[in-house]
């Protein structure tokens, strides 16, 4: 593997293929920092300046892109309670408390700097891994995505602790809007009402950004305080990040990790991986680390994640021709475009391009941890601005990045009706979180169940034949049982009491 | 909705404040049992019209809703009774909360949304902009000079730099394509 | 005084839109799909007709209802040549058969055609129950209903092709949906599947794993993107389809209402970029054949390939009916 890296080293170290790489990790941290644009638009927006630039360049930017777009997402929801992506939502649990608390600089650089070593692990595995990861995800069929997918959704019940009951209907409502849409399977209509703008659903995006944004920006506007100048703790650049990193290494490799699996299964995607680290670091912390109201592990958990899920998305990408998720399919399309085809062609025929991809990664991520340190103070200052200012920004900003998504007024209309909601959620104590989840994994869980169906002979059979399906679903289980128990036990009378606000 | 004011509480003294706080409970409830009472009532005629109610896992677009919402039926229960019971705990209320600012956003929203196909982006946005920054207490000066300000870097990061084609009403308006 | 400001913006922005030429902005071209390597292609063909324009042709997606929901998002848009549908065959002319959507291909004005690609049935390469074509439908006939298989989405055009060979054949497999044929590509390679339909760009990025059993069409040129594989004719089976009828293509449309002199300049800036030689060559490299019909041939073209697919529907009907009886 290491002559791949020299194959392709003279492609991507030279003065054009690292500036193009600087800007398209500012890029992308820009877009992720804007509601509603996340890496995928991202990289489709800007794919066709690609097409005029040499290859190895052009696919390092598109790959910045990526990277800062995966990144990008936190800032806002750290400084703002409003994730710039769905692969961010996770990250205001732990972000935004550290914020409120003064400690909006150390949030942001934590973010960056777990993002880009979390991506840098992703890139490692990516590197020496490929082939293992990529045979591993072969052996994932339906059976074992719908277990996955239950696994998921069952995370809900650790996200949402102390109001199981709330999360489990938020999460029922996000199964639900994953149903909206036309019907993979029947191609039958199903809850459109006989619209034809509901008939892929509602946008994961445009709920995503009314759910927080909005309802966000209504309750800014009702506490008041708009015209105060806000104090905020003095920012400079500092490294402080990395030495509190330091401090959450187990955290960070095994976030790191669950980020890198999920995105080498093509189609479990970042934001899934972000909420399992999250939900994992949780329930793994000591008490007194109080996840959910600031705790450092909790912001390096998901960003880690999130942006190792990048590094592992490129495997399967790379290395079977089949893409890892959304935006690896348009980096595919790209790469095609460019004279290339993914697979072990690539490795073989083109070794300097393989190599140059991946330095381009690695390069990435490098170039984010210290972009991500130099620019978190620029970043935090968005707190001194005055709500009056900001508010009005925040909304319109929300308003067009879920518009560029396709060009739709409808989506503004589901961005509202869902800012709407979310304030109602939020005031009777929902945890928003899980609407998110079950919105993102319904479609898994549904198509999988009934493909898994079709492909077997004999029935249910087919969940407990094959044994990663069968291990998952025993995960399932006992998750499940320890959920009930644990339920039932704090709705006992002297339990009642206990019940927490939810989180966001 | 009917079970706001049914189960106001007695002491008068904190009434008010509960009510508007199991209000949002209620109202939650609502939208949450509406659900799989619309997955049941959508499996029973636009998908049986369909005929995507019944057969194998090919043909069969009803029985996985119907299987959530059976499940959501359960937890809608036993959420009402604990409603009812008083065993759940909304967070505490915030004092002195402006909702008739907030809400007025909402309509200017609203209004901008209902514009913004026929009227455009580059008339309506500045509009929207001045007039929230106003409401929300910046002088009239200032609102304006900030709106245009925020109008102008906003279209042209996205429609310059961007290339995305933004409402152009009958105008037929675009100022950086 | 702001009002006043805003008003000149217009008066001034609209007066110089009456007397511009057409185009003075982006134009967006509405693309049915979800992002990946097939937009790619649309965006090459976008890139060049924008550089012949001397403004920006963003392609969008916008998936959903097989299609169709592209198709209406663009209808409902003015007819002022600003808005491309990106007119793929599936939502063009097999759903209005469907009865899913109520427009004839006659309802709109042509470009010109991009591009087309035939589809093929592919096999693992080591999987050796099938040394070729006649091994796999005699497999099948020996077990009806047992093996798997994989169009990608159901109801689209490889499902009806594939049905079609497998009705003339008298044999029946389960078929599987998967939303994205690359996904199905991997289950095949994973051993759940038996067989998949594929495009060629599909085979280019998998040919070191896959072996095409046969190409459903009947053109020798469409065998060429299949590294030679053979047509599917040349097992004495008959596909009932000719020329473009068993192939995905799409055909650039606008609105109907559409000014003529601005589809005339849409039409020859079209023209111009389909026939660059890079435009052409790019495409071929990702499995995609430039089909070169000007608007002309639109009638031409469609109509016969319109009254093809009927049989292909009809497969399809079969394949549900077949598939109950065997179960």
């Amino acid at each position: 593997m290491l002559d791949l890296l020299y194959a392709g080293a003279s492609l991507s170290f030279n003065l054009h293929a690292l500036t193009l790489t600087t800007l398209g990790i500012l890029g992308g941290l820009i877009i992720g920092v804007l509601p509603g644009l996340g890496p995928l638009m991202g990289i489709v927006l800007l794919l066709p300046l690609a097409f005029h630039l040499p290859p190895i360049p052009a696919m390092g930017m598109l790959i910045a892109i990526y990277i800062g777009g995966s990144a990008g997402g936190s800032i806002s929801a750290i400084l703002l309670r409003v994730p710039g992506t769905p692969l961010a939502a996770a990250t205001l649990f732990d972000g935004f408390p550290m914020a409120q608390k003064g400690r909006a600089q150390d949030a942001v650089g934590l973010a960056m700097t777990s993002s880009a070593v979390g991506g840098l692990v992703g890139g490692l595995v990516l590197v020496f891994l490929s082939p293992l990861l990529a045979k591993f995800a072969l052996r994932f069929a339906p059976p074992e995505y719908f277990a996955m997918a239950v696994l998921g959704v069952l995370t809900i019940a650790l996200v949402s602790e102390g109001s199981a009951l709330k999360g489990l209907l938020a999460g029922g409502l996000g199964l639900f809007l994953s149903m909206i849409g036309t019907d993979e399977f029947t191609n039958a209509y199903r809850f459109t009402l006989d619209s034809f703008r509901l008939s892929s659903g509602p946008h994961l995006v445009a709920v995503v950004v009314g759910l927080f944004a909005l309802s966000e920006v209504f309750f800014q506007i009702q506490t008041g305080n708009l015209l105060a100048r806000p104090n905020v703790q003095r920012l400079k650049v500092t490294f402080s990040a990395l030495k509190i990193l330091a401090r959450h290494k187990v955290n960070l490799f095994r976030s790191s990790m669950i980020g890198t699996f999920f995105g080498a299964i093509p189609g479990a995607g970042g934001d899934v991986s972000a909420f399992i680290s999250y939900a994992t670091a949780k329930k793994l912390a000591r008490a007194e680390e109080k996840y959910g109201e600031g705790a450092e592990g909790g912001v390096v958990a998901t960003e880690a994640a999130n942006n190792a899920c990048c590094g592992g998305a490129l495997i399967p990408t790379l290395s079977l021709g089949i893409p890892g998720d959304a935006s690896t399919a348009v980096l595919m399309g790209a790469l095609i475009l460019l004279g290339f085809f993914p697979g072990p062609d690539l490795f073989r025929d083109h070794p300097d391009v393989a190599g140059g991809i991946f330095i381009a990664y690695l390069m990435g991520n490098a170039i984010l941890l210290l972009l991500g340190t130099l620019l978190a103070p620029v970043f935090g200052s968005v707190l001194i601005v005055r709500k009056a200012w900001l508010l009005p920004a925040v909304l319109l900003l929300s308003t067009l990045g879920t518009y560029a998504l396709q060009s739709s007024v409808f989506d503004l209309w589901v961005m509202l009706a869902f800012g709407l909601i979310g304030y109602i959620m939020r005031r009777a104590g929902y945890p928003l979180a899980p609407l998110i989840i079950g919105m993102i994994l319904g479609s898994t869980m549904e198509s999988n169940l009934r493909r898994s169906l079709l492909l077997s002979q004999d029935g249910l059979m087919i969940f407990v034949e094959r044994p990663i399906s069968a291990l998952i679903l025993l995960i399932d289980l006992v998750l499940l049982v320890a959920i009930v128990y644990s339920t039932v036990r704090s709705s006992r009378p002297s339990g009642a009491g206990k019940e927490v606000a939810a989180l966001p | 909705m009917p079970g706001v004011r049914q189960h106001a509480v007695r002491t008068t003294e904190v009434a008010v404040f509960r009510r508007d706080k199991y209000g949002f409970e209620w109202a939650a409830w609502v939208m949450f049992a509406a659900i799989p009472a619309f997955i049941f009532w959508q499996a029973a005629t636009s998908l049986e019209e369909q005929g995507a109610a019944s057969g194998g896992p090919l043909e069969n677009a009803a029985l996985y809703p119907l299987v959530i919402a059976s499940l959501m039926i359960l937890v809608v229960i036993v959420q009402f009774v604990r409603i009812l019971f008083r065993r759940t705990n909304p967070p505490q209320e915030e004092q002195q909360l402006d909702t008739p600012r907030a809400l007025a956003v909402t309509v200017l929203f609203m209004l901008y949304l209902i514009g913004l196909p026929s009227i455009g982006f580059h008339i309506l946005t500045p509009l929207l902009c001045a007039i929230m920054m106003r409401s929300l207490g910046l002088s009239w000066m200032r609102a304006v000079f900030g709106a245009l300000v925020l109008w102008l870097v906003c279209s042209f990061v996205f429609e310059g730099l961007l290339n995305v084609v933004l409402p152009v009403g009958m105008f037929n308006l675009a100022l950086f394509s | 005084m702001k009002r006043l400001f805003v008003l000149a913006t217009a008066v001034w922005l609209a007066s110089s839109s009456v007397h511009a030429e057409f185009p003075e902005r982006n134009i967006e071209n509405i693309y049915p799909w979800g992002p990946g390597a097939t937009m790619s292609a649309s965006q090459i063909i976008a890139d060049a007709m924008g550089q012949e324009l001397g403004v920006n042709v963003s392609v969008v997606s916008t998936p959903g209802a097989a299609g169709t929901k592209a198709f209406l998002t663009a209808l409902d848009k003015p007819a002022d040549g600003y808005t491309i549908i990106d007119g793929y065959v599936a939502p063009l002319v097999l759903q209005p058969m469907l009865g899913k959507a109520d427009w004839t291909y006659n309802d709109f004005t042509p470009l010109w055609a991009a591009t087309s690609n035939s589809f093929a049935i592919a096999v693992r390469k080591d999987d050796d129950r099938f040394a070729d074509f006649r091994a796999l439908i005699a497999h099948a006939k020996d077990n009806p209903g047992k093996l798997r298989y994989s169009p990608g989405v159901t109801d689209a055009l490889p499902h009806m092709v594939a049905a079609k060979v497998m009705q003339t054949s008298d044999v029946v497999a389960q078929v599987v949906p998967y939303p994205e044929i690359d996904n199905a590509v991997k289950d095949l390679r994973g051993g759940i599947l038996d067989f998949v339909v594929i495009n060629p760009g599909v085979y280019t990025t998998n040919k070191d794993e896959l072996r095409v059993l046969a190409v459903l069409s009947d053109l020798e040129d469409a065998s060429k993107t299949y590294g030679g594989a053979p047509l599917v004719g040349s097992f004495d089976v008959d596909l009932g389809m000719t020329g473009l009828a068993p192939m995905g293509w799409n055909w650039w449309l606008i609105h109907k209402d559409t000014p003529a002199d601005v589809a005339a300049k849409l039409q020859d800036s079209m023209g111009k970029a389909v026939a660059r030689d890079e435009v052409k060559q790019k495409l071929l490299d990702m499995g995609y054949v430039p089909l070169g019909y000007g608007p002309d041939k639109y009638k031409e073209v469609v109509a016969p390939v319109a009254a093809d697919l009927k049989s292909g529907i009809d497969a399809i009907a079969w394949e549900k009916d077949k598939l109950k009886s065997t179960k």
